[in-house]
Order: C-alpha cells, then structure tokens, then sequence
C-alpha cells in the first residue's frame, strides 16, 4: 500500500507550495513532488499596455525579487528601442542590483536558511529560526543585520524612489542623476556593508565550517547532484548579477555554450509535468531525459553555487579569496554539493558589498548624463539579470507604438525547478525508512529545497511567509491515516 | 511630541482581492479628518515593514488572508497578542508580521504599543486584475473603513 506524505506549506495566500512524499508499504520513499499554486496570465495582463509600464508592473508580480524584475524589465526596454544607456546609468543600476542582492542574501542567511545550520538541521522548529540564531550569535548581532539591511535598501530608496520598489527605470537609462551629497551618503553605507559581509563569512566560518557534524552535512551524498550550472559573466567570465554573457558548464566544470540573452530561446526549453503547475526548463541541446542528473540530462542549475560554478572566479578581490577557499575546501571545482549553496551565498554578499564600492568610488557614476533618448521602432527586446535566486529574463515584443502584444518571463526559480525536485526525492529517499517520520528528518527534506532560496511566492505580505508545516500521511485510496502539524 | 497613529494597508494592486487592504485604506482617508492619523500603503512584507510601524504610538494594519474556515469578506481582527500567540515562526522566504512583533520584543526595538491587524478573507486568489476588487469585497470596504474608524477614535 502506498502512503502519501504531504509537508503542506499554509501561508496566507493558502497553497504556497507543498511537498508530496509516497511512501510504499516497507516504509520507502517511492516518488517526491514539489507543487506549487499557478498564477495565471501575468503575460496576458500585460498586452495591450505601453512596454513603458513595464519595470513598474512587473515588480509587482512578485513581493520578494521587485528590484531584480524591474532591473530585467529595464533592460529588456533599452533592447527594445535598441539604445544603450549612458555609463553613468549603467553604473547606478548595477548599484541599486548590488545593494539589492546584498541584503536579500542576508535576509537569507541570517531568517531563513542560515538557521538549518547556525542553530542546527534537527533542532526543535521553535528554536530554529532568528531567534534561534540571536540565542546563538546575541542580540547585538541581529541588530546589526536589522540596521545594516535598512541602511542599504535606504541606498536603493536615494537611487530609485523607493528602498523595494524602484520606479527609475527607462528606456536608454534611468530618471535621475546621483548627486555628490547622495554619492557621499552612500559610500558611507556602503563600507558599512562591506565590513558586515566580512563579518558574517567569519561567522560562517566560526559557526559552520569549525563544526565537522555540519561540514559533514555540506559534503553528504543526500545533498548531491551532479548538473549542469548557468550564470550571467563579464567578458573575463567572472560573475556578475547584472549584465554580461549566459555561460553554461556541464558536469565537470567545462564550458558547454556561452550565449546572449537575446538568443535564450535556442538554448533553454520549458518541459510540462501533468502533476504540476510549474514549468520545468532544461537546456535545449541536450534535451529531456527526466529528473536524472548527470551530463546526459539537460537539467540544470542557477543561483548562488550555480554562478560561481558556471564562472571563472569572482571579479573583486575579497570575494576571489573566498571564492578560493570555498573550492578548496569542498575539493575543487565544480561543486556539487546542494548545502553549499549557503556558502555561496555569502561569497556573492561579500562580491556585491565591493562591487559598490567600487561603482560608488567611480566618478563617472555621479554624471548627470543618466540617459540616451530612443530613436528607433521599438520591435522585439531581451533583458536579463541574475536575481538572487538565478537567471531572470524578460522579453517583450510590441507594435511600432511601443504597445505590447507578447510578453514572456523566464524566473528564477524556474531554472532550478527540475534540480529541486530532485533534491527533494533523493533527500526523502535517504531519510525515510519506516513510519517514523520525525519532524527533524522533514526538515532535513526541506532543507533540499530551501538551500536553494526558491520563490514561490508571488504576494507575500504580512501573514505569508509563516509556513506551519502539515505533514500527511495517506494510503493509495487518499484516506488521511496520519497527520502532524509542526510550527 | 504627540504620537500619531498609523492606518496601514498592506497589499499588491494587480492581484485582485488581495489590493482590499490598500482599498480600504484610501477609503478611510477621504473621510479621515484627524490629524494624528496617518494614512500609508505598502506592498512590502514581514521584517520591511519594521520601518513603517516605528515611531507610532498606534497602528493599525488591513491585509488579505485565506483560511481554511472563512468566506470571502469575513473580518478577522487580531491583537498584537494575538498575533504572537497564533502564528508559526517558521519561514520559507519571508518574515511574517507576528514573528516581527516577537522580534522588536527580543531585540528591544520600539513598536507600537498597538498593533491591531484587520485581515478580510478574499475571493481571487491567483489572478492578475487591475484595481479591482471581487463585488463581494467592494461591498465590505465600508465596514472596513468604519472598523478603522472606531479604531482610531
């Protein structure tokens, strides 16, 4: 008899995602799932509109990324009228990516994830969460995290009007030119920041690295997948979140294809699941084989570890440090190990604190040029960034008025949807035996999937974000024999 | 200095029914009067509105939920012990409002001395429409604003 086990995540939008686990009659997993509520017709609520809606609509289509949305909706604009912005707006957009990354990631580390590792993996529910993490790093520390995050979306509200949700920019650039008293308050913030990402990669090395039990866990086969990785690099294929070259690297680290956002199409391929909501993408030239990993299998993966992987190094000095030890100590590269996404995540912390640093020591970024007026026929236009949680493309065709008549998004978490169901199931099938399911071992299942950071919300306000969990149990004809409610 | 209150209404305005909080809110505003009463609208969440709730003696806070229980335009009113007391403090990708409140405690930052959520259970939940609420939710906005109303007073 085959039983079903459901870690129901219930927010305030009901539905945010739900893990499904069958276990067969000896207590084995047999399948995992991953579901998640469909949103339907963002693209079709779309058409119709002028494209230059479009960086202030598309930020509202999801509470957590607005900034990396209306970053790609920018540039997907500056692709449409074929202008390029001046440096100066180019410059102070990255700034604004960065500051954002910067304190996404944090959030992250210290409220989300981290807590799997700086309180521990099978620590009680109640413990494991910030409050766990101040018990273990003291309240001056999460104040520290609570003020430092404010004080760089501020950095975001000088730059765009708003510390979440920009409203600057447009076509060829952006609305407003940085002012040299702006430029000094941010660069004073900015070292701030800096010197906070160094801090927390110490604490990561204190708390984590220091303890075999978790380093242990970071290398276990249950958190593995060998993949394919895809990432945004400059031209010397260093990462960067905002512009640059998709490049793809298989399995043992080697370019498979480098290409540009424009062409994403001959490369990427969306795959339907009858059992699910979400559309699974995978790379085009080595096609579908299933939710199997290795270099026959077209899955692939994005975000933090993914960046690193698919790049030659980081482009700033302390971040390439990092990024070296990082590899050094997981044994070389690529990694393939799921729980060092964390690690990655706080290299990419420490990469976007210098890489405002040195957008905000750059002269050239309080030039009051900040855009180039379109001259051409808007047609057809790409734009792409790396968002916290991976490769974000927007691609918008209009008519010669500049009205939309499609548009399509490629998000994140899409990229990475295939490799987290797979993470899922391995990490179930390792942990499962038998009908004693502690709520330890589901959340070592969960972690698979929140290693990855994934975005499955898409309005999350006040009550969201609460996840009680509902574990339950069914035989084959869906009868509820067992259920467990945690949080 | 006296301190004022905070009328806050928290949602997205391309989502449907989830905007009711924002709806309500520039309701309430074109009747209020007070001057100690100030009126915001957010689309942020959890640990973001910590900069919103600062500084007010009170808030008052209109969100959208779905319960397993409710029907569309039912008014769930929830005090900041309330909030503490019902709500998880596990999280996939955001802070919720009751681990915030439990948060400012621990770490001694000042909130509110009230915090009272008004949550109207909606209809739409996962569709995308412009500025528009189901008719069920339109017709409660007026007893929102009124419960806003007596709160304030």
């Amino acid at each position: 008899m085959t039983k079903k086990i459901t870690i129901d995540a219930i927010t305030r939008l009901e539905g945010h995602g739900k893990i499904e686990i069958f276990v067969d009659d000896k207590g084995d997993v047999e399948r995992a799932y991953l579901q998640v509520p469909e949103f339907k017709g963002f693209e079709k609520f779309c058409e119709g509109r002028p494209a230059e809606e479009m960086p202030v609509i598309t930020q509202k289509v999801c509470g957590v990324c607005p900034v990396a949305h209306h970053t790609a909706s920018s540039k997907a604009l500056d692709a449409l009228w074929k202008v390029d912005p001046p440096r100066a707006a180019k410059k102070i957009r990255e700034l604004m990516y960065n500051a954002f990354i910067f304190e996404d990631h944090l959030l992250h580390f210290f409220f989300l994830g981290g807590p799997d590792f700086v309180v521990g993996p099978q620590a009680p529910a109640l413990e494991r969460n910030i409050f766990g993490v101040i018990d273990k790093v003291g309240v001056e520390i999460a104040k520290k995290v609570i003020d430092i995050r404010k004080k760089v979306r501020g950095i975001n509200a000088i730059i765009s009007g708003s510390p979440l949700y920009p409203v600057c920019g447009l076509p060829g650039g952006i609305s407003k030119a940085l002012k040299k008293n702006e430029r000094d308050d941010i660069a004073n913030v900015v070292k701030e920041a800096l010197e906070f990402a160094k801090f927390t990669l110490k604490l990561w090395e204190d708390i984590v690295l220091k303890n075999k039990e978790y380093v242990d866990l970071i290398l276990s086969d249950i958190y593995f997948h060998k993949t394919y990785y895809m990432g945004l690099v400059d031209k010397n294929n260093k990462v960067n979140f905002y512009d640059g070259k998709i490049r793809v690297v298989d399995p043992d680290g080697k370019e498979f294809e480098k290409f540009e956002a424009k062409d994403y199409l001959k490369h990427l391929e969306e795959r339907v699941e009858t059992w699910s909501y979400m559309k699974f993408l995978y790379l085009k030239k080595i096609g579908w084989k299933g939710f199997v990993d290795g270099k026959e299998s077209g899955v692939y993966r994005v975000a933090p570890l993914a960046r690193l992987n698919a790049s030659d190094g980081m482009a700033t000095p302390l971040a390439q440090m990092e990024y070296e030890r990082m590899y050094k100590h997981l044994g070389g590269k690529p990694v393939h190990n799921t729980m060092a996404y964390h690690w990655a995540r706080l290299v990419e912390v420490l990469y976007a604190a210098e890489r405002m640093e040195e957008l905000i020591q750059d002269d050239e970024i309080i030039d009051p040029t900040v855009r180039n007026i379109p001259e051409h026929l808007p047609t057809e236009g790409v734009g792409v960034v790396e968002a916290p949680r991976g490769t974000l493309f927007h691609h918008y065709k209009t008519d010669k008025n500049g009205m939309l008549t499609a548009v399509n998004l490629l998000v994140a978490t899409q990229n990475n949807a295939a490799a987290i169901c797979m993470s899922i199931e391995k990490a179930a099938k390792r942990l499962i035996k038998g009908d004693n399911i502690s709520e330890g071992l589901l959340n070592m299942i969960e972690m698979a999937f929140r290693a990855y950071d994934p975005c499955l919300a898409c309005a999350t306000h006040s009550l969201p974000g609460e996840m009680p969990l509902k574990v339950s149990i069914y035989n084959r004809k869906r009868k509820l024999l067992k259920e467990i409610v945690r949080g | 200095m006296v301190q004022k209150t905070l009328v806050l209404g928290i949602g997205n305005t391309i989502r449907g029914d989830d905007a009711v909080g924002i709806f309500a809110v520039r309701a309430f505003k074109k009747e209020n009067k007070a001057a100690f009463v100030d009126v915001k609208e957010t689309q942020e969440a959890g640990l973001n509105l910590l900069g919103f709730l600062t500084g007010y003696k009170k808030a008052v806070i209109v969100d959208s939920i779905v319960t397993a229980k409710g029907k569309p335009g039912d008014i769930h009113r929830l005090t900041k012990s309330q909030l503490c007391g019902a709500s998880s403090l596990y999280s996939s990708h955001q802070i919720g409002l009751a681990t915030l409140i439990k948060l400012c405690k621990r770490l001694k930052i000042d909130l509110p001395k009230d915090v009272i959520l008004y949550a109207v259970e909606i209809e739409q939940q996962y569709s995308f429409s412009e500025n528009s609420l189901s008719s069920i939710l339109e017709k409660r906005i007026t007893k929102v604003v009124s419960l806003i109303q007596e709160e304030v007073n």
